[in-house]
C-alpha cells in the first residue's frame, strides 16, 4: 500500500529532478538550437528504463524514444559497469536508439552513496553531425550511412573526463565542430545535476523510500491510464493515412493503424502500412511507441504527470521491414519530421471512432524542416541554419484549430529573426500567417504560415523535407481539406520554381527560398459556422471573401 | 544618432514637479491596491510616528479607496502635505489580464504583421489539444505594415516608404485607433524608420498615444519587443487616465503629494514618467514586498532571503542576495512577453483558495483550480463546499473560528470538515485531520518546487538562505516549506499583511536604459562607448527630474561571438577591453560552468541604471520585554499525527527578545504565524519573528 499523500509529494520532487537537469542543459547549451529553440529533453528513470519524470518542456518524440534509448545502452554497458561521473551517448536508430542521427541521447548513471540506483538521460539536437548535406538530414538518399556520422553506444565521459578521442573523431565529423563540445557538456551538466539531487532526495527521505515511491509514482500512471482506456468502448478502430512519397517516387507511403481497445489494454497495430521505403522516412518501433503515449496521453488524459507507467497498458505492433520497423541500414533522417506526424494523425482518425469529443482533425502532419548551410562570407566559416516551422491545428468537434503552431511530436520555438540575420548570411523577407488555407468547417482548422528567406551568400546548400501535398490535412465530419506544403525558390528574375516536398537543392546569392506550410483540418459543416465569427475574419483578411462565399456560403 | 526625445509623451499633471518644489514636508506614504484591500502606511520621519491601516478596494475606481485611506492615515497624523507618495497599482496588470485597454494598433515592416499572431510558434502546453497561445491584444486588421528595411548591422537596406507612410496614417485614423504601437525589425539596432514613422504619426494624429518598440527594450528578439511594446500600447491610455485621476483626487482632497510608482523593477519612478511606459507597472503590486525584504536585509541580520507571499489565489516567490533583489531579462505576463527591467519573480496558482481533490489513480492532488474569494473555502459559508488549504488550516487548529482572516469574518468549523469528509476522507479512507494534514504536505510541496525552480535552477542553493513569510498565508506554511528545503530559518515581518506597502517606503527611485551597439569587443572605442553611455544616463537623470544625490551604474553587455544570449558586466571609464574580456569570462564560467579563453568577446548592449537613493526612515523598536511570553490561551493542534496541546500567542505580546518554544501558534489581525513542535520563536528589536530549526540530530 501506499500513502496518497507521500505520494504525490514524491511525485513533485522526482519532477523537479528532471526540471532541473533540463534547465541545466538549456542554460548551459551553445548552440541556438537548444538554447533558443530548446530542442532538447531530459528525464530520470529507474535502471530498469522506465521513466519516472520528465522535464515538459521539450519534444514528446524525444520523450517517448527515451525508455528504448535507455534499455539500448544499458544493454551494451549495464548500469553496474558504469562509475559515478561516467556518461554514454547514442544516436544510432538500429536496433533502438535516437529516431534520427542529429539528436544524441546521453545516459548517465545516478549513484547514491555508492550504488547506482537510478539513470538520468537527456536527449539533444546537434546542429550537424556530417553526412551528405548540412544538418545531417539530407532528402534523397538511402543508407544511413549517407546520414552522417552514426555513434553507438559509447562513453565519451569516463570518471568526470571528457574522452579527448572520441570527442575530437565526432568533432571531426561534423561541419559546425564548435558547437558540438559546448552541446555534449550542456547533456553531461544535466545528467549531473539529476545526479546530485536524487542523492539530496535520498538523504531527505530514505533511499528505499524515494526508490519504493518512484515505483509508486509509475504505477498510479498506470492505473490513471488504464483507467481512462478501460472507459472507452472494447473494439477494433482502424483509420488509413499517406505521406505522399519518399522523394525517389510518386508512391505513397501508407500509414495504416488497427487500434484495439480491449478492457484496460489499447494494442495500436501498424502491420498493414508500407513497407519500408528508399528515401530517409523510415523508422523503428520505439518511435511508433513514442507516437502512441504521446497520442494515448492527448486523447486519454492530458493532465497526468507524465512517467513511464502510463505506458505499461499501450502496446505497439510493427512488421519487420515495414517503413515503421525498418531493417538496417534503411535511411531515417526524416521520419521524426514527417512519418512519425502522420502516425499521430493516423492514431487521431482511429481515435476519433471512439472518442470523437477528444481528439482533432488532421494538423499540418509534417514539421517543415529547413536546413540551409554554407560558407558565411562574414567569417569564411561554416554555417548551418536549421529550423522547422509550425503549420495549422486540426480542429476539435467544438473548437478552431490554433493558428501557424507547432503540433503534436514537435513544440520547438522558432528562431528570431533578428537572431538568424546576425548569425547567418540571410535575410528574411516574409514571415505571416497564410489566409484561406485553413480547412473549413463549423469550427476552422489552424492557418499555416510562409516564411521566405533571400541569400546573402554565394551559394547555400538547402535540404527541405516536408510533406501534405498532396494528402492534404483532413477534417473531420466533413470533405475538406487544408492546403498544402509548398515550397519555391524565387530566382533572381523573379521567377517562382516550385521544388518538391523532399529536395537537396542550392540557392545563390539573391535568390529566395519560400516556403509555405500546411494548414490544420476544419470540423463539421462550413455552412454552420457562426456568421459573425466568419465576418470578422473576412474583415481581418484570413479568410478571402471568395473564400467565404464559395466554401462558407456567406451571403456577402 | 537622432535626438530621442522627441515630444511623444503626454504630461500627466502638473503636481508631480509642483510638489517635488515644496520643502520641510516629513511624510512618506506607501500604498498599495490589492484585490481586496487597499493598504496604506504612512511614516513621519519628524518625530517616529506611524499609521498602519487597510480600506476595502474600489474596484471601478481604485484611486477612490487610496484617496480616502491616504486621508485618514494623514488625519491620524494630523499632517497634509506628503513629501513622497509611493503607489503600488495593479491598474496595468488588470487592463491587461482582463484585456480592457485602449484601441491599439501596431505599424511594423512589411511582411511581418503577424509576428504578434505567430509569437515562438510553440503552444503552451504539450499534450492538451484545447491549448492555445493568447491572443494578440492587437487584432489583424489593426496590424499595418510600411514598406522599410534595416539590417543587423543597423544599415538601411530599404529606405522608409513615406508616401506608403501616409497612406498607413490614414487608415490608422479611419480606423480611428486610440493608441499605435510602432515596432520595426532591428530598431534596436537603428532607430532612425521607427522615430520618424512614430513622429510622422504623432504629428497627424496628435490626439494618439504613440509607442516605439526601441524605447521600450532596444534589445534583439523581434516578437518579444514587439509584445512589449503592444502591451505598453494597449494599456498606456488607462494607465495615463487612472494617474491623471488619482492625482486630481488626491488635489481635491487636500492632499499635497509628490506621486510616484512602483515599477516591476523595484525602483519607483515620478507618476508622469512611469505613466508613459506603464509596461513597466506590469510587478507593480508584488514588487513593492519583494523591496520590503531588500529592506528588511538592511536592518536584521539576515541578508539572504526567500521572498515567499502566499494570500488566497497565489504564490510569489523571489531571491534576495546579501541585501540585493534579483532581475531578470525575459518574463511574461499572461501570455504576453516582456522584455522590461524586472525583478525575477515566480508565481504559481497556489493559495489559501486552492481546491484538493483525488485524482482516478487515488492520488491526493491540490490545484490549479482555486475557489478565489468566492465562492471561497468552504469555511467561508459563501457557497463553496469544495476543501481547500484555508480549511485544511482550519481543521487542523492552525486557524481559529475567529481568526480575523478575511476581514474579521467567522470561520465555519463544521463546513470545513465537512468538506474534507466528503471529498478527500471517505475516498482516500483517511481520518479528516490525516486528509487536512495530506493537503498541506501537497500544497507544500508544489510551493516548494516554485522555490526550487527560482533558486536551485539558477544555481542558488536555499539552504544558505532564510525565508521571509508575508501575505496572509505566508507565515502559516513557511516553517514547514523551510524543512522540506533545508532551510533554517523563517522570519516573518512585523505586519506580514501589509508588507507590501512598507516595501514602497523604501524604495529608490529608480530609471533604467538600455541601447543595442554590436561590435567586437576588442575593436570598440571604449571612450566613445562611454560617451554613448553618459548620454542615456542624462536623459534617464532627466525623466527622474534627478538631483546630484543621482548614483548611476553602467555596465555592458557582452557575449561571445555567436551566442545571442547576453551577460551584464560592469563598466566605467578606467575599463579597457581585455579587463572587461576576462570579466566576461569569469562571469560566463560561474552562469554556465565553463569560458572560452580563446573565442572573440561581442559588445552587444549598452545598460545604464540612475538611482536617486532614498534616506530609510528609522523605525521605532519594540521595547524590550518578558523573556517568555505568556500564551492568550491554549488548544490542541495537529502536527505529524498528534494533537498536541498548543499555546496561543498574541503577536503584539511579544516584545523584544521574547523566546517561544514550538508547538505554538501565534495570531495576529492579519496573519497566522505557525511555529511546529522543536522550533523556536524570537522577536528581534527590530520587530521582526524569527523562526529557528531544530538542532539537526
Amino acid at each position: 500500500m501506499f500513502d496518497p499523500v507521500l505520494l504525490e509529494v514524491m511525485r513533485h520532487r522526482w519532477r523537479s529532478i528532471a526540471e532541473e537537469a533540463c534547465a541545466a542543459m538549456v542554460r548551459t547549451a551553445y548552440s541556438p538550437n537548444i538554447k533558443d529553440r530548446r530542442d532538447c529533453s531530459a528525464a530520470v528513470a529507474l535502471p530498469s528504463g522506465e521513466i519516472v519524470a520528465q522535464a515538459e518542456v521539450g519534444t514528446p518524440l524525444h520523450l517517448g524514444i527515451l525508455p528504448a534509448v535507455i534499455r539500448a545502452v544499458l544493454a551494451e554497458y549495464p548500469l553496474e559497469t558504469l562509475e559515478p561521473g561516467d556518461a554514454v551517448i547514442t544516436n544510432l536508430p538500429y536496433p533502438e536508439g535516437p529516431g534520427h542521427l542529429p539528436d544524441v541521447s546521453m545516459v548517465s548513471p545516478v549513484y547514491v552513496d555508492g550504488r547506482p540506483i537510478a539513470v538520468a538521460a537527456t536527449t539533444a539536437h546537434h546542429i550537424d553531425l556530417g553526412g551528405y548535406a548540412p544538418g545531417s538530414m539530407p532528402l534523397g538518399v538511402e543508407e544511413i550511412y549517407q546520414e552522417g556520422l552514426q555513434i553507438p553506444p559509447t562513453p565519451v565521459f569516463r570518471l568526470g573526463q571528457v574522452d579527448e578521442v572520441i570527442l575530437r573523431l565526432i568533432e571531426q565529423n561534423a561541419r559546425t565542430r564548435h558547437e558540438v563540445r559546448g552541446d555534449l557538456l550542456a547533456q553531461y551538466a544535466a545528467g549531473r545535476t539529476a545526479e546530485r539531487r536524487v542523492a539530496e532526495l535520498c538523504a531527505i527521505s530514505s533511499t528505499e523510500l524515494a526508490l519504493e515511491y518512484a515505483q509508486h509514482v509509475l504505477d498510479h500512471a498506470e492505473r490513471v491510464m488504464r483507467d481512462g482506456i478501460g472507459r472507452l468502448a472494447d473494439g477494433v478502430y482502424s483509420f488509413d493515412d499517406f505521406l505522399d512519397d519518399d522523394g525517389f517516387s510518386d508512391e505513397p507511403v501508407r500509414i495504416a493503424v488497427d487500434l484495439t481497445i480491449a478492457g484496460e489494454e489499447l494494442l495500436a497495430d501498424f502491420s498493414r502500412s508500407s513497407p519500408q521505403v528508399r528515401g530517409p522516412l523510415n523508422c523503428r518501433a520505439s518511435a511508433a511507441a513514442s507516437c502512441l503515449y504521446y497520442a494515448a496521453k492527448a486523447v486519454i488524459d492530458p493532465d497526468l504527470p507524465t512517467s513511464a507507467g502510463a505506458y505499461r497498458a499501450l502496446k505497439v505492433k510493427v512488421l519487420e521491414g515495414s517503413v515503421l520497423q525498418a531493417r538496417f541500414p534503411a535511411a531515417v533522417g526524416n521520419a521524426n519530421i514527417l512519418t512519425d506526424q502522420r502516425v499521430v494523425d493516423a492514431l487521431f482518425g482511429a481515435f476519433y471512432q471512439v472518442a470523437p469529443e477528444r481528439v482533432c482533425a488532421a494538423c499540418s502532419g509534417e514539421m517543415n524542416l529547413v536546413n540551409l548551410g554554407g560558407i558565411d562570407p562574414r567569417t569564411g566559416e561554416y554555417f548551418n541554419y536549421v529550423e522547422t516551422l509550425a503549420g495549422g491545428q486540426g480542429a476539435l468537434h467544438d473548437a478552431d484549430g490554433g493558428d501557424a503552431v507547432h503540433t503534436h511530436l514537435t513544440n520547438t520555438l522558432n528562431t528570431p529573426i533578428e537572431v538568424i540575420e546576425q548569425a547567418y548570411p540571410l535575410e528574411v523577407t516574409e514571415y505571416a500567417l497564410l489566409p484561406d488555407t485553413e480547412g473549413a468547417g463549423r469550427f476552422r482548422g489552424g492557418c499555416a504560415l510562409v516564411r521566405e528567406i533571400r541569400s546573402h551568400a554565394d551559394r547555400l546548400t538547402v535540404s527541405i523535407g516536408a510533406d501534405r501535398r498532396r494528402f492534404t490535412p483532413w477534417g473531420l465530419e466533413n470533405e475538406h481539406h487544408a492546403a498544402g506544403a509548398m515550397c519555391y525558390v524565387i530566382r533572381l528574375d523573379g521567377t517562382r520554381e516550385l521544388l518538391p516536398t523532399k529536395v537537396v537543392t542550392t540557392l545563390v546569392r539573391g535568390e529566395r527560398l519560400r516556403i509555405e506550410t500546411p494548414g490544420g483540418g476544419g470540423w463539421g459543416d462550413p455552412h454552420q459556422r457562426d456568421r459573425e465569427l466568419l465576418a470578422a475574419e473576412v474583415a481581418e483578411g484570413l479568410i478571402s471573401p471568395q473564400r467565404a462565399a464559395s466554401v462558407y456560403g456567406l451571403d456577402q | 544618432m537622432e535626438d530621442q526625445s522627441v515630444a511623444l509623451y503626454r504630461v500627466v499633471g502638473k503636481s508631480a514637479t509642483a510638489a517635488r518644489t515644496a520643502t520641510a514636508m516629513t511624510i512618506r506614504i506607501g500604498v498599495d491596491t490589492g484585490g481586496t484591500f487597499t493598504d496604506v502606511v504612512a511614516d513621519d520621519c519628524a518625530n517616529g510616528k506611524s499609521v498602519r491601516l487597510k480600506v476595502p478596494s474600489t474596484r471601478e475606481d481604485p484611486s477612490e479607496a487610496i484617496a480616502s485611506g491616504v486621508v485618514r492615515a494623514l488625519q491620524q497624523l494630523g499632517k497634509s502635505d506628503v513629501a513622497r507618495l509611493v503607489h503600488g497599482t495593479t491598474v496595468a496588470t488588470n487592463a491587461l489580464l482582463e484585456r480592457r485597454g485602449a484601441r491599439t494598433a501596431l505599424v511594423t515592416t512589411a511582411g511581418f504583421r503577424d509576428l504578434l499572431a505567430i509569437a515562438r510558434q510553440n503552444r503552451p502546453a504539450l499534450y492538451d489539444l484545447r491549448a492555445r497561445r493568447t491572443p494578440p491584444l492587437i487584432p489583424r486588421h489593426l496590424r499595418l505594415e510600411v514598406s522599410e528595411r534595416v539590417d543587423a548591422e543597423g544599415k538601411i537596406r530599404a529606405p522608409l516608404d513615406l508616401e506608403e507612410l501616409e497612406r498607413v496614417i490614414d487608415q490608422l485614423e479611419s480606423l480611428g485607433v486610440e493608441s499605435v504601437a510602432v515596432g520595426l525589425l532591428f530598431s534596436h539596432v537603428n532607430p532612425a524608420h521607427e522615430l520618424a514613422t512614430a513622429r510622422r504619426i504623432a504629428e497627424r494624429l496628435p490626439s494618439v498615444g504613440v509607442t516605439m518598440s526601441h524605447t521600450m527594450a532596444a534589445v534583439p528578439g523581434e516578437y518579444e519587443r514587439l509584445s512589449t511594446t503592444a502591451v505598453n500600447a494597449f494599456v498606456q491610455p488607462v494607465m495615463h487616465e487612472y494617474l491623471t485621476r488619482l492625482t486630481q483626487r488626491l488635489e481635491s482632497e487636500g492632499v499635497r503629494a509628490d506621486v510616484m510608482v512602483m515599477k516591476s523593477s523595484g525602483g519607483v519612478g515620478p507618476a508622469a514618467a512611469v505613466a508613459e511606459k506603464c509596461v513597466e507597472t506590469v510587478l507593480s503590486g508584488p514588487a513593492g514586498g519583494v523591496m520590503a525584504c531588500v529592506d528588511l536585509a538592511h536592518r536584521t541580520p539576515h541578508q539572504n532571503l526567500i521572498a515567499a507571499d502566499m494570500g488566497g489565489t497565489s504564490f510569489d516567490v523571489a531571491v534576495v542576495t546579501a541585501g540585493q533583489e534579483s532581475h531578470a531579462r525575459d518574463t511574461e505576463i499572461a501570455g504576453h512577453p516582456l522584455r522590461t527591467p524586472m525583478l525575477d519573480l515566480s508565481t504559481i496558482g497556489a493559495g489559501g483558495g486552492s481546491i484538493a481533490w483525488v485524482d482516478t489513480g487515488g492520488s491526493l492532488r491540490v490545484g490549479p483550480q482555486s475557489a478565489g474569494a468566492v465562492p471561497g473555502p468552504a469555511c467561508y459559508g459563501r457557497g463553496g463546499d469544495l476543501p481547500t488549504v484555508t480549511d485544511a488550516n482550519l481543521v487542523l487548529g492552525r486557524l481559529t473560528s475567529d481568526s480575523r482572516l478575511a476581514g474579521g469574518m467567522q470561520l465555519d468549523l463544521a463546513a470545513a470538515r465537512k468538506a474534507f469528509e466528503t471529498h478527500l476522507a471517505k475516498p482516500l479512507g483517511l481520518s479528516v485531520e490525516e486528509a487536512a494534514a495530506g493537503v498541506l504536505r501537497v500544497v507544500n510541496a508544489s510551493m516548494t518546487a516554485a522555490i526550487r525552480q527560482i533558486t536551485v535552477q539558477r544555481g542558488i542553493d536555499p539552504r544558505d538562505y532564510a525565508i521571509c513569510a508575508y501575505g496572509g498565508a505566508g507565515p502559516l506554511h513557511a516553517a514547514e516549506l523551510a524543512c522540506e528545503l533545508g532551510v533554517r530559518t523563517v522570519v516573518v515581518p512585523r505586519t506580514p499583511g501589509v508588507f507590501s506597502a512598507e516595501g514602497l517606503l523604501s524604495c529608490d527611485l529608480r530609471e533604467d536604459r538600455m541601447q543595442s551597439r554590436i561590435e567586437l569587443l576588442a575593436d570598440a572605442d571604449l571612450a566613445d562607448v562611454a560617451e554613448q553611455v553618459r548620454g542615456m544616463e542624462q536623459d534617464a537623470a532627466q525623466s527622474l527630474a534627478a538631483d546630484d544625490q543621482a548614483q548611476a551604474t553602467w555596465s555592458l553587455g557582452l557575449r561571445y561571438l555567436g551566442q545571442t544570449e547576453e551577460i551584464a558586466v560592469a563598466f566605467d571609464l578606467k575599463a579597457d577591453a581585455a579587463k572587461l574580456a576576462q570579466s566576461f569570462s569569469s562571469a560566463h564560467e560561474q552562469l554556465y560552468g565553463f569560458a572560452r579563453g580563446e573565442h572573440a568577446v561581442q559588445l552587444a548592449s549598452l545598460w545604464v541604471s540612475v538611482t536617486v537613493p532614498t534616506t530609510h526612515a528609522e523605525q521605532a523598536g519594540l521595547a524590550a520585554s518578558v523573556a517568555v511570553p505568556k500564551s492568550v490561551h491554549r488548544r490542541p493542534v495537529y502536527f505529524a499525527g498528534n494533537h498536541i496541546d498548543t499555546g496561543i500567542y498574541r503577536r503584539e505580546d511579544l516584545g523584544a527578545g521574547s523566546v517561544i518554544e514550538g508547538p505554538a501558534v501565534i495570531e495576529q489581525d492579519d496573519t497566522t504565524t505557525v511555529t511546529p513542535p522543536g522550533w523556536s520563536g524570537q522577536t528581534l528589536a527590530t520587530g521582526e519573528l524569527v523562526l529557528t530549526a531544530p538542532a539537526p540530530s
